[in-house]
């Protein structure tokens, strides 16, 4: 609680409008199989003003992508974005199947119970550190269309 | 230089597309109807030699005495190719639930052969289910497959960018008990319908 006035004095320099704050909600990292050196992680951004995701890192991985899903006659294409437009007051949902945050040269699996942190960067609202807990993703019922 | 699988892409929409004119056609047998194609006629893969988990050759002759689920991915893979291992396991739980009664097979086989070894294949698709079956080969042999399966895949140079990414198709295709392409299935996929469409499949298999 004494960091208080010091985060307070730090969000005016970074978020010098209330209306700049953004939401990030249902984070979650996918446990990692065996031996696996990449992960996906995933959540739900959303601003109060318009807002551009445009990195992310954390002390767990070498290096985290922007990365969406694209269907291209029936070939599944990853693509990376530079950034990710988040519009004012509209939920941007990064889930499985879908858009993701993929996370290369991971040191040690990722196993259910564990958390991660990852510093989301965002053009207006600044850096956002965000804790995403480990779960088993082997209940996900569909795949992407 | 960028590895292309199989076909470019437009070719393997023009394949696909013939598949489905091919079960249309007035003269063709009734086919079963499901989220996906069946072949008009299943169709041989040619020779072509793979390596199991145990390192031992996987060939032709040993798709057969049962039906096989076929997905083309990658253990680097972080979001797909988990998901289609996960529905996997749930249409193998889904088969135990509606007692079908028909022997089923469950395999990974991988479009990354420069990175993926058959350890590493056996040990990612264990943990969806110790019964699925992880293969790789060399390319020439994977193209064997991929071919007339109409899958395709893009590998970018490896030597660029350790953290690279394939693209690939993402149909699951079923192999009859006899070894041969029998039926696409064409994403997205669910579990439920795709344990439902596989006994349709195998109905019309038996008539």
């Amino acid at each position: 609680m004494k960091f208080m006035p010091i985060t307070l004095v730090l969000m005016l320099f970074t978020t010098p409008l209330r209306a700049d704050s953004v939401a990030l909600t249902d984070a979650w990292v996918r446990a990692t199989p065996p031996g696996a050196n990449t992960a996906a992680a995933y959540l739900t951004i959303t601003s109060d003003a318009d807002d551009r995701l445009v990195g992310a890192f954390s002390e767990s991985t070498n290096e985290i992508q922007i990365h969406a899903h694209v269907q291209d006659d029936g070939v599944m294409r990853m693509r990376r974005l530079d950034s990710l437009s988040i519009p004012a007051g509209r939920a941007v949902v990064l889930a499985p199947g879908g858009k993701h945050l993929m996370m290369f040269g991971i040191a040690e699996p990722f196993a259910p119970g564990e958390e991660l942190v990852i510093t989301l960067l965002f053009e207006r609202a600044g850096a956002v550190e965000q804790v995403f807990p480990v779960r088993d993703g082997r209940k996900q019922a569909t795949t992407p269309s | 230089m960028i590895r292309i699988g199989a076909f470019a892409l437009a070719s393997v929409a023009a394949l696909t597309a013939g598949v489905w004119m091919g079960s249309r056609t007035p003269s063709a047998p009734r086919l079963p109807e499901i989220d996906g194609y069946v072949l008009t006629e299943p169709r041989d893969i040619p020779a072509f030699e793979l390596l199991a988990g145990d390192g031992e050759p996987f060939r032709n002759e040993d798709f057969k005495g049962a039906w096989s689920f076929v997905y083309f991915g990658y253990t680097y893979c972080p979001d797909a190719c988990p998901l289609t291992m996960t529905v996997f396991a749930q249409v193998k739980a889904a088969l135990a639930d509606m007692h079908v009664d028909v022997p089923v097979t469950f395999y990974l086989i991988s479009v990354d052969p420069a990175r993926d070894t058959p350890e590493r294949m056996a040990e990612y698709v264990a943990y969806f289910d110790p019964e699925f079956r992880g293969l790789v080969g060399p390319y020439a042999q994977l193209e064997q497959l991929t071919r007339p399966a109409g899958i395709a895949y893009i590998v970018p140079d490896a030597q660029a960018d350790e953290n690279y990414l394939v693209d690939h198709s993402s149909s699951i295709t079923l192999l009859d008990p006899d070894g041969r392409i029998h039926a696409i299935f064409t994403a997205p996929h669910d579990a439920n319908i795709l344990a439902r469409d596989f006994v349709t499949v195998v109905d019309g298999y038996r008539r």
